[in-house]
């Protein structure tokens, strides 16, 4: 098995656990850096849960890409809150069986388990964003 | 008698209608059929329901000791659906698991190891039961090959207990399918066979059931079985908006059922598969829900054409 970056990195993609700055409270998924991006210092980081839904900040519709994804497909910048207090994280994300008609800025996305790609067709799963469920009823 | 703290289910969002399959091979068919996004497997599908069944237990991943899963669909021989349902969920490394295959009975095999399990050392189990039935384009079984996933959270008796079970294991096999080859045998129901296999298992538990659950591989035959033990009772299967999905069909179709059934009142289920049938009688002390109940996922729908399940079908190839 030659898979040991998703080995190290299956808590943030699988359970959305994120890292948290001590030092300014800036969240970071599925990153783990030394360096906190925003302040500069050297901080302790904090494991935080994040929910699994977000609000899209901004979002782009891809036309043309490889074999494996679903075209038109939008992708989008999206907030993720943690649960508790603190910051959300600020990740970039794909969407899945979500009409790229039906995605706004602002909009409130579920964040659902599945497949990303795979390795040597080991699936390789984490989290995309679709429009919520309940709302198809 | 052992608790059912929570249960949950789960169906993909599109379907294709059989008629459109119909169109394309040839026959009649009424219903339709969940597909899988080309995202999703039964990984996937057995983490959305674990999920729901936690959320409805008001548990979190951390309370989960064990977890036992069960699938006919599985396109690995060496890999295990458990320990990823574990981890995704957040059950700890101290996790215990058990994957069960070879069988729609598979999901009463681990639902009957959870209970054992609970009735020992271990407080609370999730099982989980997930399919993505594959079937070749030309085949009778591909208007009715689907998906879903179901889940239940043994432990305390918060939503219902395990109230009696019983066993009837025949030998007789059936349905089978080898390695990724199309099912053969049986595709469609040897009814002797299935109604000596069901009734077997169901026969001392037939009385004061209120809601009926027999997953079946083809339609109309719950009814048969019920009738045949004289069963007066409400029965549930989602075989016309799901299709058949294995034993991820069984743990769906109870959760349907459970949805239904009200504080007093006993549910009865019986799988099927090759090699026999189980039956374990639910006994239901509180009305609740998952947030999503199993007829919210069928309404919640988006039908795709013919081609599009196909590619799906297609992408999912041997790598669900």
């Amino acid at each position: 098995m030659h898979e040991p970056p998703f080995v190290r990195d299956r808590a943030a993609n699988e359970r959305l656990e994120g890292k948290e700055c001590g030092s300014c409270g800036y969240v970071t998924i599925p990153e783990r850096r030394e360096v906190c991006k925003r302040c500069g210092e050297y901080p302790d980081w904090n494991d935080v849960q994040l929910e699994e839904r977000g609000t899209v900040q901004s979002y782009v519709v891809q036309q043309r890409l490889p074999g494996e994804f679903e075209t038109p497909l939008p992708v989008a910048v999206v907030d993720i809150p943690q649960e508790g207090n603190g910051e959300p994280a600020r990740v970039y994300g794909l969407f899945t069986e979500t009409d790229p008609d039906d995605v706004e800025i602002g909009m409130e996305a579920e964040a659902d388990f599945r497949t990303m790609f795979d390795i040597d067709g080991l699936p390789v799963n984490s989290f995309k964003f679709k429009r919520p469920r309940g709302d198809r009823l | 008698m052992t608790g059912i703290r929570g249960y949950g289910a789960y169906v993909p969002l599109y379907r294709v209608e059989r008629a459109d399959i119909a169109q394309q091979h040839g026959g009649y068919a009424g219903g339709e059929t969940a597909v899988p996004a080309h995202d999703e497997n039964i990984v996937t599908l057995g983490v959305q329901a674990a999920k729901n069944a936690l959320a409805n237990a008001d548990a979190d991943g951390t309370a989960v000791d064990a977890v036992f899963a069960a699938t006919t669909s599985d396109p690995f021989d060496e890999r295990g659906v458990a320990a990823h349902v574990g981890h995704a969920v957040g059950a700890g490394t101290d996790l215990r698991t058990g994957d069960f295959q070879g069988s729609a009975r598979a999901a009463t095999d681990a639902t009957l190891a959870a209970r054992d399990a609970v009735a020992n050392d271990c407080e609370t189990a999730l099982v989980v039961a997930a399919d993505v039935l594959r079937a070749d384009p030309d085949s009778d079984e591909l208007e009715t090959a689907g998906a879903g996933a179901g889940a239940l959270v043994l432990g305390d008796e918060q939503v219902g207990a395990v109230a009696e079970t019983a066993s009837h294991t025949t030998g007789y096999v059936g349905r089978f399918k080898r390695g990724d080859s199309p099912v053969s045998g049986d595709g469609r129901f040897n009814r002797k066979n299935y109604i000596e296999a069901v009734t077997g298992a169901v026969d001392g538990l037939a009385e004061g059931v209120d809601h009926g659950v027999f997953p079946e591989h083809d339609g109309g035959w719950g009814e048969r079985a019920a009738g045949a033990v004289g069963l007066d009772a409400a029965l549930h299967s989602t075989f016309d908006s799901v299709g058949y999905a294995g034993a991820g069909g069984v743990l769906l179709d109870l959760a349907a059922a459970l949805d239904e059934a009200a504080a007093g009142e006993r549910v009865l289920l019986a799988s099927y598969g090759p090699g026999g049938s189980d039956a374990i009688a639910v006994d239901v002390t509180t009305d609740t829900t998952p947030e999503m109940t199993v007829q919210e996922y069928l309404d919640s729908k988006e039908y795709v054409t013919y081609a599009k399940h196909r590619s799906f079908r297609e992408r999912l190839g041997g790598d669900a």
